[in-house]
């Protein structure tokens, strides 16, 4: 009986630290993408990489469990993003709106290279029925 | 039951797809007219010159009065058409041949070639001694051919929304300002006031209608109101373009307009598909608040820095390092050497500032950095595409602060006061593995930047109808009208960026190598970055504000007072000097302004002198631990 819970405890820990472990992140660069410029992006994605985790990942949860749990953009949605930033947007993308291009560029990359598993993220807000306005 | 099954779903699809049937709007119905009927007055201008002799002057008046139908046609639905599709627009109205675009989402991109035709240029040809029928033919051809292009499902669908329509007339709005009323793109300038005249009616047309068909989210009765108001003014107005009054329609009317349509915008919650609003803030409330539309970046690697603490110690650092000549390859220059804070951030006292190791002069004049920010290109050539990427480029020049990427570095880690900000600032940028130059430049264009806020007498006029005196407003109507300034020096912040504020403008001037008039500059300007005939001693166009004290003027400083500045462009510049100058935008005719009109063009000119508050230098610099560095200067050495 004992050995058992011992066990389960073991598969338990087993479990939290896997869960622990931060998702090996893997890449998918074209075949024919040039071989001199594959250090620039590398590098490109790693700075993408950490700017992600440090200001996107808590909605939109690759590294842990985001609120909004959509982490799998798909290449459409991450055009929609970026034309959305470039609208300035601000009902929407307020942290983006405050990076860099450059920066906005590193985060944008590190999205589009990422492996994913194909299951493209839902579109979660529905845009909210205005109000009808009277003049004052 | 199960046959009911299958006629209720029936009958369902059949209601939905009743109900998806699309009803026209009057709004859409409208819009299909209007352009309906340019599309109708362009066939006939073709009639026309089909079967008119071009080349006398009785044909040339027949075309002449076709042309300014279809103009006025097009006016009426201008609103949309610019809004909709700029590029097919350009087609139908553009005000050039060959324009090079280099678009502020696009700036990573070449610069790309427009070719304009339609209206504007066909009129424009019809005066070319040699004018031909079938070059005319054409330019109308290919408007023609654009106007389908604004009946394609992908334009159309966006009348069945409000959403683009706030963001029209925003872009109408900001155009009734800043272009409709300077002759920009109305070769013939005697008819701007009667087209404008004509498109207010046309565009209260368009409010009308849309009402009709959006009744839940109007155009307010305090817009109309004060819209008929304008109608009304412009009606008192003279005829005569060179008499209208700028100053009160935009404060008075186009202005306010502007605050309430952008009030409506945010109350409806009105999202924009279009590039058209890249850069335009939904929260500004005149067109003369200078966050109107997004400047340049000021913050670059420390963009996501929010905390105002850590930014004033970054800008601390910065300023440091603005008079800091360690930044210089022989520790003698810094960027206060030839942008001196003292002297609104330009080198006053020389025409163009010395070389690196005093080998010489350099070829331009120092610009001031006071509202650069503004410019979507830096470098009177366009050559960089931010703050950052120009100030890096002037610090490892060789001919301006010959300095090396990592000895800089080196020298400015050498201090521990720089040392132990940026250990702590680069905390602030984790995705960077160390202290970078970046960090560094960063520092300081968001140190300098904050001295592009202030706003001048002229702007409080526009903002809080504080008084000015009449000479300047005289001058800004001139600036406005007859003098031409206006068509390449755009409201509001009197640079080359137009509505929608999405690019920056080059000019070509013809100005000359000295005062003597011998020769034009042998600077090619945007040539250099961007080679094509329309590019050749093209200049991007500065702002006038602070120029009473930034002088001397023009890219190579030739000019050493706003009287002679104003003298070259009353003589038609170059080509009107006699200079042989290829493609001159500016016009060779002379302005034939008095010498009464010079100086209230001044007098305005001076009205846009901000009111900046100037720091005073710092007294000392940051101690190195390599001693031969500590005998730098405050500022530099020269």
């Amino acid at each position: 009986m004992k050995r058992k819970y011992l066990l389960v405890l073991a598969l338990l820990i087993l479990c939290l630290s896997e869960c622990a472990r931060e998702k090996k992140i893997e890449y998918k660069i074209p075949d024919n993408y040039p071989e001199d410029k594959r250090k620039d992006l590398m590098a490109t994605i790693e700075k993408g990489k950490k700017l992600y985790k440090a200001n996107c990942s808590k909605c939109h949860g690759i590294f842990t469990k985001g609120e909004d749990g959509v982490p799998n953009f798909t290449d459409q949605q991450i055009d929609n993003y970026s034309s959305g930033f470039m609208r300035r947007d601000r009902k929407n993308h307020a942290l983006a709106l405050e990076m860099s291009p450059e920066q906005l560029n590193d985060v944008l990359s590190f999205l589009r290279y990422r492996k994913t598993n194909g299951v493209p993220a839902k579109p979660k807000r529905d845009r909210k029925v205005m109000p009808v306005m009277t003049d004052k | 039951m199960k046959k009911a099954g299958l006629i209720s779903i029936i009958v369902a699809i059949a209601i939905c797809s009743f109900s998806l049937e699309k009803k026209e709007t009057e709004y859409h119905k409208c819009y299909i007219n209007g352009l309906n009927a340019l599309y109708n007055e362009q066939v006939s201008l073709e009639e026309k010159i089909k079967n008119t002799d071009i080349t006398s002057e009785t044909g040339k008046d027949i075309i002449k009065k076709g042309i300014s139908e279809a103009r006025i046609k097009l006016k009426n639905i201008d609103l949309w058409l610019r809004y909709f599709e700029p590029v097919a627009y350009n087609k139908i109205n553009g005000p050039l041949a060959v324009e090079w675009e280099n678009e502020v989402f696009e700036k990573y991109e070449k610069p790309y070639r427009r070719e304009g035709a339609g209206l504007s240029l066909a009129e424009l040809y019809l005066n070319d001694k040699n004018a031909n029928k079938d070059t005319l033919f054409h330019l109308i051809q290919l408007s023609l051919n654009a106007i389908k292009t604004f009946q394609a499902d992908s334009i159309t669908r966006q009348l069945d929304t409000f959403d683009h329509f706030f963001y029209a007339n925003r872009l109408f709005l900001l155009n009734l300002a800043a272009v409709y009323t300077t002759g920009f793109e109305c070769p013939d300038k005697k008819n701007i006031i009667a087209e404008l005249r004509s498109m207010l009616v046309g565009v209260k047309n368009i409010y009308l209608t849309y009402n009709q068909s959006f009744p839940l989210t109007p155009v307010t009765k305090s817009y109309l109101d004060l819209y008929e108001k304008t109608i009304v003014f412009v009606n008192d107005q003279s005829e005569d373009f060179t008499a209208f009054n700028h100053f009160i329609f935009i404060r008075n009317y186009v202005n306010p307009l502007f605050a309430i349509n952008q009030k409506l915008i945010n109350d409806y919650d009105a999202r924009s598909r279009s590039f058209n609003d890249y850069t335009l803030n939904n929260l500004s409330h005149s067109i003369f608040d200078k966050a109107l539309y997004t400047p340049q970046n000021t913050k670059g690697i420390y963009s996501l820095v929010a905390d105002q603490k850590t930014l004033d110690e970054i800008k601390h650092i910065g300023k440091l390092l603005f008079y800091d000549p360690i930044l210089s390859g022989n520790n003698e220059r810094s960027c206060a050497s030839c942008h001196k804070p003292t002297q609104y951030f330009t080198d006053t006292t020389s025409q163009t500032s010395l070389v690196f190791n005093r080998l010489g002069v350099l070829p331009r004049n120092t610009p001031s950095l006071i509202n650069v920010v503004y410019n979507h290109l830096l470098m009177l050539d366009g050559k960089h595409i931010s703050l950052q990427g120009q100030a890096k480029d002037v610090m490892t020049n060789p001919k301006e602060m010959g300095g090396d990427e990592n000895e800089l570095l080196n020298k400015v880690l050498s201090c521990s006061e720089y040392k132990k900000a940026f250990k702590k600032f680069q905390k602030l940028t984790p995705e960077e593995n160390g202290i970078t130059l970046d960090h560094i430049i960063s520092a300081i264009t968001y140190y300098y930047s904050e001295f592009s806020n202030y706003y001048s007498p002229f702007d409080e006029a526009m903002n809080d109808n504080k008084t000015i005196n009449d000479e300047s407003i005289k001058g800004f109507n001139l600036f406005m009208g007859k003098a031409q300034c206006a068509t390449c020096h755009f409201v509001p912040q009197f640079n080359g960026v137009k509505p929608p504020y999405i690019s920056s403008e080059f000019e070509v001037l013809g100005v000359p190598a000295d005062k003597d008039y011998k020769k034009i500059s042998e600077d090619n300007g945007r040539y250099n970055i961007n080679p094509a005939p329309e590019t050749y001693k093209a200049f991007r166009t500065g702002s006038i504000r602070n120029a009473q004290f930034t002088k001397p003027y023009m890219h190579n400083g030739v000019f050493s007072s706003l009287e002679e500045v104003i003298d070259f462009y009353d003589a038609g510049g170059g080509t009107g000097k006699n200079l042989d100058v290829k493609n001159q935008t500016l016009s060779a005719d002379s302005l034939k302004l008095t010498k009464i009109e010079k100086n209230e063009l001044i007098s305005f000119i001076h009205s846009l002198n901000e009111n900046i508050i100037f720091h005073t230098p710092p007294e000392k610099l940051p101690v190195s631990s390599n001693k031969e560095l500590n005998g730098r200067k405050v500022g530099g050495e020269y």
